[in-house]
């Protein structure tokens, strides 16, 4: 096990490293300069050459390719380019309120979607359970940018006021204050992925209620919720963890749409900002962080897959 | 009880939640809130570009002179100021006492240093073009500055007003990005970019009783639906920059007062006249006959604008009101230059528009489609702002770009329009001796009443021989919350707040 | 997995599929006859009529231009479709063969083609979408191809080990026996065998596919104004979406309800093809 771990955190950390040098080699192929960016409309072409040079953005690719990494083994980030300050508190800042985004998120349809794709399941063919599918058909289509736009259509035209958007550190307003800027975000991100997990569990979990140990435990005489609990539930769950560590890639991209949408300061936006601005610290740090999380996501999936393999669980009992 | 009990329990769990957090909002009376659109991007005063940072700019920092909302230049820092005879050498006086928010006092060697750094290409500030006639300063006093000038400048107090051109201490350069000191009337105390700018009280700003609000947080706000709502609710209480499309909305709501003004901000179609097919001054007249200005301001900016010949606004007492505007598509005619010209089956190229700014992107589909029928063939293609200086600007045919309002009429049309000024071979290469002579002449006068001769000359010659598509200066607009009173909407885009109060 | 799944009886064609495909079928249609059918020329601007709530002359209202919203989403429906079933199609064009040639030549090549796909898989797809399309100017074409780019490495993941499961089979011995290409056995000894869920990947990949290519031209990464592309048509309708809150609405619609009916064909078309990986995950 530990030997797996091993390989697969070094595998992680050959990923994100390959992903430094593609992203440094597409944004040298990029036509625009951030000299121009950093002076704007002001800039002359002997104010972008001075910057230039000072920037060292005429040096061979490799050497500040070098430059850049050497810092980075050093944990420094660099210098965004555009703000005239460190990249990597900025980077860790904003990572931080994503993570309590995503995490409160992933968290939230974790819940929800088994709740809910246990509860159709085990009520197959009821009413509830076929308005659930038809909700799960629908809420997976809705794109996380039109969710916005009908939140803030619900909210703003129709309603007439607005949960907070932005971001109070919890220190500052206390904590129901902080949790009030995450209802928009966390509402939006959190519909369509919850309707996602749970059809998967509904369909997993349909199929191990119809499974050959589940039909023996009944037969054996085991009450209804020990059979549910202890036999169906730990296999309907398997699949359910995949499709988790899929969503945290989709989760990645709604949260640049949801954090821009609702003025949430976090690593989308930071994101967005960097490759517009061509600001290569801040965009590379960026990247490196965003692909290490989903990476590391992906890790802990396929670890919990392990643990909770039935094979290991029911290999020995049946 | 009772209905209170009702109300939480009809409610999802989600209102619920944030109902409970407004009270909180509406605890910092006194703070004012600003909703912007964009991040600032550096907090260093010099190397500012951008709306949003002039904001901070003016409350952070003074210059040695001040931009009034009537447009008129009154003392800041500088308590008076003489020049000489010829224009070239400017003595100011600066007040006495003022202090840094660190408590050092401001001197004339703080002023020297700031504009050496201004004036150093290394620095990299954005505005260094505009001063580039300082030939030499001296600081006889600690209260005393003089400048020497290259030529004889008439606006030279007026043009120190400018955004830029802030006074900052001259030990302190390497903070001023980080934890920036400045003379202004509100104090930084911390920025989390993306989310808000937070500044306080000034306690010791050189004006007494002023500032009056105990605070102005700069809260950064992408979507402007939002911006919008936020005002509405209360949770901000003031919105910088409304879109055109907003106001009418806005206008019904109650609690909430718009004000829009007119500015000499300009947007344009640029016509690069140094490649084909715009080289050909006949072409350019076509492209100004099939789309009536009046009719891109409806279109575009839903009235909230006025249609011009060049960067002098309507308003502005040296506007040519002599020179008239199409006042209806003549396609016919177009043809026909497009034709003389050598384009009988019309012209096809692309337009250029800028990624995320909405109104120029409408400014493109709408002369795409006024132009269609006269033959000419635009196709629109968005490219993001940072390619723009190395692809786009003085390189491309045809392509949307605007420009904010300057301090001075000068300074607004002889880089822009001069053959030898600084934007001209940076937008459109134009050249004509007329156009020359007139804003030469009128920098040269000290004497209103010539220089107006002069710049009704230059609007002329742009008829006549046009550069570009001037399309409209347009309006500014804010929302306030009802209880925010002694602001007003100022044309440089921005806010003046040392009178302002928040009735509770 | 684990043992005994309910096997359909029969053939029949799930529900699911005949309802998906004939929505699919119509808004396909739709796309086709749009410029015929169309009430409106879809860039035709009118003044005087902007901003008009739906009614009987405009179904879906006017937008801030005056032009009409219903004959734009009819104009903007082709969009939808290409970067769904294009950058499928491209991704199973480029990762297919990708796929079967590492499962063919172990060793460097799979080695080479199996890293370079953990690299583009792990970069999330909006971030590698946005990454694409910053470097080039944008436009319905290279939407297309970075979309598809996002799904390659899905692809040759899938048919890498469908053909690995099959190269050890007897008839593919058979055929090396033979002394049969490469090219040869995979073509005709693979290929046919490997369809059935590659089939079911593909189908279930084209809502992602749609979903993500609207997503990045929401963000102005995709076909450029005055086209209407309906994530283009969103974007577009923000500054208005309270006082005209059908400009967004009414392409969202349509986009939702493709995006539900192509999913229900990709559904369908597991249950028919593969009935044990029902309810299987996509992503």
């Amino acid at each position: 096990m530990a030997g797996f771990v091993g390989r697969r955190l070094l595998s992680v950390v050959a990923i994100v490293w390959a992903m430094t040098v593609l992203v440094f080699g597409i944004v040298h192929l990029l036509p625009g300069s951030v000299a121009h960016m950093i002076l704007g409309e002001f800039a002359t072409a002997d104010a972008i050459a001075t910057l230039e040079r000072r920037l060292g953005l005429n040096d061979p690719l490799w050497l500040q390719y070098w430059r850049w990494f050497s810092a980075l083994l050093r944990g420094d980030f660099g210098l965004s380019l555009t703000m005239d300050r460190p990249a990597g508190p900025l980077i860790l800042e904003a990572l931080g309120r994503s993570a309590i985004l995503a995490g409160i998120s992933i968290v939230l349809v974790a819940l929800l979607g088994m709740a809910l794709g246990i509860h159709s399941a085990v009520k197959r063919g009821s009413v509830e359970d076929q308005v659930l599918t038809i909700a799960q058909y629908v809420f997976i289509a809705i794109p996380e940018f039109f969710w916005c736009i009908l939140a803030i259509l619900l909210f703003a035209s129709w309603l007439g006021w607005l949960p907070a958007t932005g971001y109070t550190p919890m220190g500052e307003g206390g904590v129901l204050r902080w949790a009030s800027h995450l209802v928009l975000p966390v509402a939006t991100l959190a519909l369509g992925l919850t309707a996602h997990v749970s059809r998967m569990v509904r369909s997993s979990m349909l199929e191990a209620l119809d499974s050959h140990y589940v039909l023996a435990a009944r037969a054996k005489g085991m009450p209804e919720r020990v059979v549910l609990w202890r036999h169906a539930l730990p296999n309907a769950l398997l699949p359910a963890i995949t499709v988790l560590a899929i969503d945290v890639g989709l989760l990645i991209g709604g949260i640049v749409v949801a954090e821009t949408v609702f003025s949430y300061p976090g690593l989308g936006r930071l994101l967005i900002y960097a490759i517009e601005n061509q600001d290569l610290p801040l965009m590379m740090g960026g990247m490196i962080v965003v692909t290490a999380a989903y990476a590391l996501a992906n890790l802990v999936a396929d670890l919990l897959y392990a643990l909770l393999n039935p094979r290991i669980r029911y290999g020995g009992a049946a | 009880m009772s209905l209170q009990r009702r109300s939480i329990l009809a409610l999802p769990a989600v209102v619920a939640a944030a109902s409970l957090a407004r009270p909180a909002a509406a605890q910092g009376a006194g703070v004012l809130r600003i909703a912007v659109g964009g991040s600032l991007r550096t907090l260093d005063v010099t190397k500012t570009t951008t709306g949003e940072e002039y904001i901070y700019d003016v409350l952070v920092f003074s210059g040695l002179t001040r931009i009034r909302e009537d447009q008129t230049i009154e003392p800041d820092l500088a308590e008076s100021w003489t020049y000489s005879e010829d224009l070239r050498n400017w003595t100011f006086r600066l007040r006495q006492g003022v202090k840094f928010h660190n408590g050092r006092e401001m001197t004339s060697q703080d002023v020297v240093a700031t504009y050496r750094r201004i004036l150093d290409p290394e620095t990299g500030c954005a505005a260094r073009s505009n001063y580039e006639m300082i030939e030499g300063m001296e600081a006889p006093d600690a209260h005393t500055v003089v400048f020497r000038l290259s030529y004889p400048y008439g606006g030279f107090a007026d043009i120190l007003a400018d955004r830029q051109a802030k006074i900052v201490p001259h030990d302190g350069f390497d903070a001023l990005a980080t934890q920036p000191v400045g003379t202004g009337p509100f104090m930084f105390r911390s920025y989390t970019p993306g989310d808000r700018l937070v500044l306080v009280k000034n306690p010791n700003y050189f004006e007494p009783g002023r500032p009056k609000l105990e605070g102005v947080e700069i809260r950064i706000m992408p979507e402007m639906a939002v911006r919008v709502a936020a005002l509405q609710a209360g949770d901000i209480d003031v919105v910088w920059d409304l879109g055109p499309e907003n106001i009418r909305a806005l206008k019904e709501v109650a609690a909430v007062r718009v004000e829009s003004i007119p500015t000499a901000t300009w947007d344009a179609a640029i016509l690069n006249n140094a490649i084909k097919p715009f080289d050909d001054a006949r072409v350019r007249r076509a492209f100004h006959m099939a789309a009536p200005k009046q009719d891109v301001v409806q279109l575009v900016l839903f009235g909230e604008g006025a249609p011009t010949h060049s960067p002098i606004p309507p308003n502005h007492p040296f506007f040519n009101k002599e020179v008239p505007f199409q006042s209806k598509a003549d396609v016919a005619g177009a043809k026909a230059l497009l034709a003389q010209a050598g384009y009988p089956r019309g012209i096809k190229l692309p337009i250029i528009v800028p990624v995320g700014r909405p109104l120029r992107d409408r400014l493109g589909v709408t002369l795409q489609q006024l132009l269609r029928p006269a033959g000419f063939e635009l196709e629109v293609q968005r490219v993001p702002y940072a390619r723009y200086s190395a692809e786009v600007s003085g390189k491309a045919p045809l392509f949307i770009d605007g420009y904010f309002a300057r301090p001075t009429v000068d300074t607004a049309t002889y880089p822009f329009l001069h053959s030898k000024g600084s934007w001209n071979e940076r937008l459109w290469h134009y050249n004509d001796p007329r156009m020359d002579k007139a804003l030469e002449a009128a920098r040269l006068t000290g004497d209103p009443e010539q220089q107006k001769k002069h710049y009704l000359e230059m609007q002329a010659v742009l008829a006549d021989n046009p550069v570009s598509y001037f399309s409209y200066t347009m309006n500014f607009a804010c929302g306030y919350r009802g209880n925010v009173k002694g602001v007003a909407t100022h044309p440089l885009r921005w806010f003046d707040l040392r009178d302002t109060t928040m009735a509770a | 997995m684990s043992g005994v799944a309910l096997a359909r009886p029969g053939r029949r064609w799930p529900a699911s599929l005949v309802v998906g495909g004939a929505v699919v079928g119509v808004i396909a249609l739709l796309a086709i006859l749009g410029p015929w059918i169309a009430p409106y020329p879809p860039e035709e601007f009118a003044v005087l009529d902007r901003l008009r709530p739906p009614s009987a002359a405009h179904w879906f209202g006017t937008d801030e231009f005056g032009r009409d919203v219903f004959s734009r989403v009819l104009a903007g429906a082709h969009y939808s479709l290409l970067m769904g079933f294009g950058a499928t199609g491209l991704s199973l064009l480029v990762g297919v063969p990708l796929g079967m040639l590492a499962a063919f030549h172990r060793g460097w090549v799979e080695e080479a083609v199996m890293r370079g796909v953990d690299l583009l898989i792990s970069i999330p797809p909006v971030l590698l979408g946005l990454l694409i399309l910053a470097t080039t100017d944008p436009g319905l074409g290279k939407t297309v191809a970075a979309v598809g780019l996002v799904y390659v490495p899905i692809m040759t993941r899938l048919s890498r080990a469908v053909a690995l499961g099959l190269l050890a089979e007897d008839f593919v011995d058979a055929a090396r026996a033979r002394a049969d290409g490469m090219v040869r056995i995979l073509w005709s000894e693979i290929l046919p065998n490997a369809w059935s869920p590659i089939i079911v990947e593909t189908a279930l990949r084209i809502t992602f596919a749609i979903l993500l290519g609207s997503a990045l031209s929401f963000l102005g990464l995709g076909p450029q104004p005055p086209a209407s592309e309906w994530g283009l048509m969103i974007a577009e309708s923000r500054p208005f979406i309270e006082e005209a809150p059908w400009i967004g609405l009414m392409p969202g619609l349509c986009l939702c309800a493709l995006l539900v009916a192509v999913n229900m064909v990709g559904e369908g078309l597991r249950d028919l093809l593969d009935p044990r990986m029902r309810g299987r995950g996509h992503g």
